[in-house]
Order: structure tokens, then sequence, then C-alpha cells
């Protein structure tokens, strides 16, 4: 028989057993859309939290501390059992499966001037490795990032440059950054692609006139002396980042030896002059409780990890955690409720399925009962010729079609009751979780043509598989008894 | 007389149909020839065993022992798709019952044959009201069967039987729900257009009246060949198809396998 011969003669059979074709297809539509109407759940669930992530920037990165950092005196001998953030470290995660690029950082304490304004504090250093700032996304705004080779060349922040404050002005707030980080228009005080801007990491000389040999006096005490300040030169501004990081925003970028150098420096200055008493926050740097003397680290501040697949986060964090590092991800606290959403969705999967599954053998049933029904009538197409292979056809696109139809049915409902559940659907219904994203248009269910697509072949698949032994049953009659009986 | 090769040739044919612990004898040693363009009729008492006879030779049976040879080849040692193939190539069939598909509109019916040999739509349909007009139908295709007599009907499944030009028909008591003025005209009809092909065409039956449409009577009694009885015309047909017959064989015998 031609295959068109063979789905007309389909058609017209389930044609004329209207009703029963119409409860068994009821079956496959109740399956297939509570499969769809379930998965769209699922997708929309991802959706949001995918939506959620890409709100807080940079979700690949992992934040790994110094744990050395945890200590602000002395350097004892439960201290060196601590491990360091150092490049040997640097280099052991570089190796966890997962990882992409790993850049250290290391804070500097250090200070900007230009004419009467500076950046006292609030405008945070932060020594990167000039090579991994792209890998990191950092993207330029104007000028360009850093490069190997830089040494007092400088990237700003999107709004490092509104840090600048009057020296002169009694007021040491700076809110005129937090303000332009809400979007408010501030004007800068300081173009920083022209103006000369010097920095030290002593802070004595933007308090003062630009000399040094001002000489400061510190009572009885000798007058430490006064470090030069240099001057530097803005080579780029970053754009904005994702998520209106503040940190990186109001950050001033430099190369990480430069930093470590002034670090260093800035440790021994301190150690010189500090005749007094102070207690003074040595950063990475640390005494040795023999000798008092401070020693330069190799240490960092932090390590940046850049993970290459988001799934795998959660496994390098753990595993650098596991090594005495202090670790976060920015989606640390997301894992548990993906956790939750997965094991609901794959509980409601298997509802879907087990629905699909009664749909199935309620098509065997109705194929079944057809070949009881027809069997003088298969019979008689045997006796006339039908060949054993058209018989079987006849019976298996039947089912399919049940399938077939019973899914596109599925489908279209599918899509009503999406429409349904995201027009009338309060978000507090989730439990009140993602209130605080509270977007408009935040879907609540969402079916994309392939999953469509996807249940339709599915459904199909259901009614030939449904089919089968029915068909086989129609194929494998005898003809003789078919005719017979009456 | 016969000097070409049967159609048919059933060799010892016995079949034993196994009842419990009994077993039933329907048929028992029965040797007979089927030529090419004669009319043959099967004439027996109720329980004698023609049914059986006739289905074995269609390809619907198969003989407990003994042999069947279409065309010199044993229909007994032929799977189920090739009997199917065997069915839709050669053979044509009238129900006593008629046998027609509901579903399907008298014209549909017809051409069913020859749908499951992949004729195209068109051709189907032409060959199709050809044999509706035949019949004498022609106004009738889109007549579903139940809106159709008992004799029309028949006419339907005899129709159908033929549109596909088949080397034999056969007839299981094609009259017997019928009665007698339309038994006759449906008997015409029949034989017309076998003898109008020079189509085989074997008919079961217990009425004498129908017998004497035959060319040759094989009387059944207890599953066993009771005596053969040639007609007249028998002979006048016989010399006339001789020759032809041996051209059909020979081309057609390349087809089948
Ligand atoms: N499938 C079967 N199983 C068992 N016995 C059978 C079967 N078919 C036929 N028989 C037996 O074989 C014998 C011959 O049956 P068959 O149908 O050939 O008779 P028939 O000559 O066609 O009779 P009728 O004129 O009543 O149709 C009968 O005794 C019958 O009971
Ligand atoms: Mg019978």
């Amino acid at each position: 028989m031609r295959t068109t011969d063979i789905l007309l003669m389909c058609l017209r059979n389930l044609f004329k057993r209207k009703l029963r074709t119409v409860l068994t297809m009821l079956g496959v539509v109740l399956g297939t859309s509570s499969i769809i109407v379930l998965v769209s759940l699922g997708l929309a669930n991802n959706l949001r939290f995918e939506q959620q992530i890409a709100t807080m920037g940079d979700v690949n990165v992992i934040t790994v501390h110094n744990p050395r950092n945890m200590w602000w005196s002395g350097m004892d001998d439960q201290q060196m059992e601590t491990p360091n953030l150092d490049s040997d470290a640097s280099r052991s995660f570089s190796q966890i499966p997962g990882v992409g690029v790993v850049s250290p950082m290391l804070r500097g304490e250090l200070f900007f001037r230009s004419g009467n304004y500076a950046i006292a504090w609030g405008g945070q250093v932060i020594g990167i490795d000039p090579e991994s700032m792209a890998d990191f996304g950092y993207e330029i705004f104007e000028g360009r990032l850093l490069q190997d080779g830089d040494n007092l060349e400088v990237v700003f922040g999107y709004n490092a440059e509104r840090n600048f404050l009057n020296t002169t002005s009694q007021s040491w707030s700076n809110e005129r950054f937090w303000l332009s980080m809400i979007g408010e228009e501030v004007e800068t005080y300081v173009d920083i692609w022209n103006d000369r801007i010097t920095m030290s990491y002593d802070s004595s000389f933007i308090f003062g006139a630009e000399t040094q040999d001002q000489d400061i006096a510190f009572g009885d005490i000798d007058a430490p002396r006064p470090i030069r300040p240099v001057a530097i030169q803005v080579v780029g501004r970053l754009a904005r980042s994702e998520g209106d990081d503040w940190t990186t925003d109001g950050g001033i970028f430099m190369n990480i030896e430069t930093v470590r150098r002034l670090n260093n420096d800035a440790r021994r200055h301190t150690q010189e002059n500090n005749m007094w008493g102070v207690d003074v926050d040595y950063g990475t740097s640390f005494i040795n409780a023999r000798t008092g003397v401070v020693q330069d680290d190799a240490g960092y501040d932090m390590i940046l990890v850049r993970v290459s697949n988001l799934d795998d986060v959660s496994q390098v964090r753990q595993e650098i955690e596991s090594r005495g590092f202090p670790a976060h991800s920015p989606t640390q606290w997301l894992e548990g409720i993906q956790g939750m959403a997965e094991s609901q969705q794959q509980m409601l999967a298997a509802i879907g399925v087990v629905s699909l599954l009664v749909a199935a053998i309620g098509i065997a049933n109705t194929m079944v009962m057809s070949t009881y029904e027809r069997t003088r009538e298969i019979g008689v197409m045997k006796v006339i010729g039908a060949a054993l292979s058209d018989i079987k056809k006849l019976f298996l696109i039947e089912a399919a079609l049940i399938g077939l139809f019973g899914g596109l049915i599925g489908v279209l409902f599918s899509y009503l009751v999406s429409y349904l559940l995201n027009t009338h659907t309060n978000m507090e219904f989730m439990g009140g979780m993602f209130d605080w994203i509270g977007e408009p248009g935040t879907v609540v269910s969402l079916i994309p043509t392939w999953l469509g697509g996807l249940a339709l072949l599915f459904s199909s698949l259901i009614g030939l598989i449904s089919g089968y032994f029915p068909a086989r049953r129609a194929m494998r009659l005898s003809a003789l008894n078919a005719i017979r009986t009456e | 007389m016969l000097t070409s090769e049967p159609l048919f040739k059933l060799q010892n044919v016995r079949k034993i149909y196994p009842m419990g612990e009994e077993r039933i004898v329907a048929l028992d040693d029965v040797s007979l020839e089927f030529h090419k363009g004669k009319i043959y009729c099967l004439l027996g008492t109720s329980g004698s065993g023609k049914s059986t006879l006739l289905n074995m030779i269609a390809g619907l049976e198969k003989p407990t022992k003994g042999s069947i040879l279409f065309k010199g080849k044993p229909l007994e040692k032929l799977n189920e798709t090739q009997l199917a193939l065997y069915r839709q190539r050669y053979v044509g069939f009238v129900f006593q019952s008629y046998n027609l598909m509901p579903t399907l509109t008298a014209l549909e019916n017809v051409t069913l044959p020859l749908t499951f040999r992949r004729v195209p739509k068109k051709i189907r349909n032409r060959k199709a009201q050809e044999m509706l007009d035949a019949v004498g139908l022609s106004n009738r295709g889109k007549h579903k069967p139940s809106e159709l007599s008992g004799g029309q009907q028949q006419r339907v499944s005899i129709a159908r039987a033929f549109v596909n030009n088949p080397e034999v028909v056969f007839a299981d008591e094609p009259t017997g729900n019928l009665d007698t003025r339309t038994t006759l005209e449906m008997m015409d009809l029949i034989t017309g257009i076998a003898r109008k092909y020079n189509q085989t065409l074997v008919i079961v039956t217990h009425d004498l009246e129908i017998a004497d449409y035959a060319d040759q009577i094989i009387r059944i009694k207890d599953g066993g060949v009771d005596g053969i009885e040639d007609k007249v015309a028998l002979k006048t047909t016989t010399v006339e198809t001789a020759e032809e017959e041996s051209i059909a064989v020979k081309t057609d015998e390349t087809e089948f396998r």
C-alpha cells in the first residue's frame, strides 16, 4: 500500500470511532501537557536563576582570601602553620580541574593628590596581574587596560575619580562617590587625563604643600623622613561594572608588582618611624616575633580564581577551602535553593512521565480492542491480498496518529495553561522567594519551540510503541479464523 | 486429453484437524487438476470438506500431507508473506457473506485489491468503475455497503474479486444468501466475466443448478473425490485456449517467485 493510502485509511478508522478516539487522545493530551507544563516551570525557574545571576556580575569568579590576613599582631608559631596565599598557592589553584585563569590581587594603602584634591581613603588600590585583567571581564571605557611592564601607569574604575576630595575642606565624607554610584550626575574635580596626579604610601604629603622639604614635627621625637611622592599616569578608565560593584568602580588598578614593592617600602618606612607604639596594620607582612623585624612577604591579599564553567564553581570553591583558604563565590547562597528546585523539578517530571505511561496504556488498550473488533476486516483484507506489513502499518500508524493528535492538542493546551500561569500567578505563590527581583515580565512558565516539538515527537513515539503489540497481533491473525468469526 | 501444465495440481492432499484426542480427517488423499480458463464446481454435502479444499488452494491453509502445485510450484512451501503476495497477484475471492469493508464506499471496496498493489489512485478508480459498470452498479459507487441490498453487495464483492484481473477466482457458496432469481443472475455474471477474460473459476456449492454452470463438476464426499463430471462445453473451450495458455504461464512464471 502507498503511504498516503495507509494514512487515509487510518484517519478514516479514527474518525469512524470518534468518541473512542477522543477519549484515548485525552489521556495523551493530559500526559503531554502535564509534562510540558512541568518542564516549562523548570525552564522558567532556571531562567529566573540566570537573570538573578546576571545581576550579580561575574559569577564564575571565586575570591580566595589570605588566611594570614586574619592576624593583625606579630607572627607566631601558629601563624607559621597557616598556609600563605602566595605564588605557590596561586599555581596550585590553577591546576584544579575546571579552573580557567587565576589572578592574585594585592591591596595597596596608597594616597593620591592632584592640586588641592586628594584621595585619602575610600579609593582602593588594587594590584593585579596586568595580563589577567581582560580574562576577569574588566572592560575599558576610555584608554586601555593595564599591560605587562606598566609601573606607574594606572587604570581608574568607572567612578574612582569622584573619590578626589578637597583637602582644604573640613568634610571628608566621600558622598560624592556614592551619589555617582547611584547614578547621580556628579562633577569631577580632577581631570584624570590631563591634571598631574602624584602618589605616595605616606599620607603626610596630601595634607600640606607638595614639598619633600617640609618638616612635620612630632613633638620630641625625630621627625620621620617624608617620602617624595611620585607622578602617576592614568592610562585607562574602566566601564561601569556589572552589578555596580563598588570595589571595582571605585578602585584604582595597578601592576601587582608595583603594589608589592610599594607595600614593602611602606612597611619598612612605618617600622623605621613607628617609635611611639601605635598599632599598625601590617597587611600581609609580618614581624618576626623574635627579632621584631618586619619582613617582606610574598603573599597576596586575595586570589581571584575564574572557573570556566558555572557548574564547577561550587566544587572548585570547596576544593580551595579544603586546602585551608577562605573562599567564596557570588552564587554560593544560590546553590542550596537551586538544588531544592532541581529535586522539585525531578519529582514533577516523574509525575509527568507516569501520566504519559498511563496514556500509552490507554492507546495500547484501544488498539487491542480495535483488533478484536476488526478481526473480520483484517481477515478479509488478508484474503484479498493485503501484505502482512500493510496490516501492521495500518495499526501502528493509527496508534501513532492518536499519539500525534493527542500531543498536538496537548501542546496547544499547554500554551494556554502557560499563558494563564504567566498572567495570573502572583510571584508570592512561589513562597516569596523571588520577590526581590520584582521585575515585571518575570515568567512562571516558559515553553520554547523545541519543547513543543519534542513533546509532539515523544507523544507520536509513545503511540507507535503502544501500537506495536496490537499491530503484531493483527498481523499474525489467521485470515481463515478471522473470516470465520461471526 | 490436456497436455499443458495445469494451473493447480493437487497430489495426495490430506488435511487433518486435531480436536483434542480425536483427529478429524477433513480431506483424505485428494489428487486433482485445475486448468486455466475452466470453471470448476466443488459439489458436496455439508461437512464433506469442500471449503477446506478451496481454502488450501487459495493459500489460506496448509495441507497436512501432500502437495498443491501452482504452476508447478508447491504452495505449501511458501511463508505467510509469500502467500499474501500470491493472493495479491493471482487470486480473487468471493465470500458467501460478501465481506465488504463497512467503512468504505462500494467503489473504494472494489479498489482495495489494487490499493494493496500500490496502483495509483486515478488508475485504480478507473478500473474499479469499469468493474462496477460490468456488474451493473454504475451509479452505486458512492454508496456504503450498508446502503446496498444483499445482491448488490455480492455484485460489489464480485467486482472486487475480478478487478485485479486474477488468474483464478474462488467462490465459496457465493449465492448461499440469495434468492433463486438473484442466484442465477449472479452466476451469469460471474461465469460471464471469467469466460470473457479466460479466468479460472472454482465455485463451492451444494446446489445442482449452480453446478450446471461449470465445465467440470467435482463431487466431494467425506473428504474424498467421489467423481468427476466433464461437461460438453469443456471440450470446446479446451481446444481454443490451449495455445494461449502456455504463453501466459511462461510470462507469469518469471513474475512469480
Ligand atoms: N478449523 C477446523 N478445526 C477442526 N475441524 C474443522 C475445521 N475446519 C473444518 N473442520 C472439519 O472438517 C470437515 C470439513 O469441513 P468443511 O468446512 O470443509 O466442510 P464443507 O464441505 O465446506 O461444509 P459446508 O457445506 O457446511 O460449508 C468438517 O467435519 C469440519 O468439522
Ligand atoms: Mg463450507
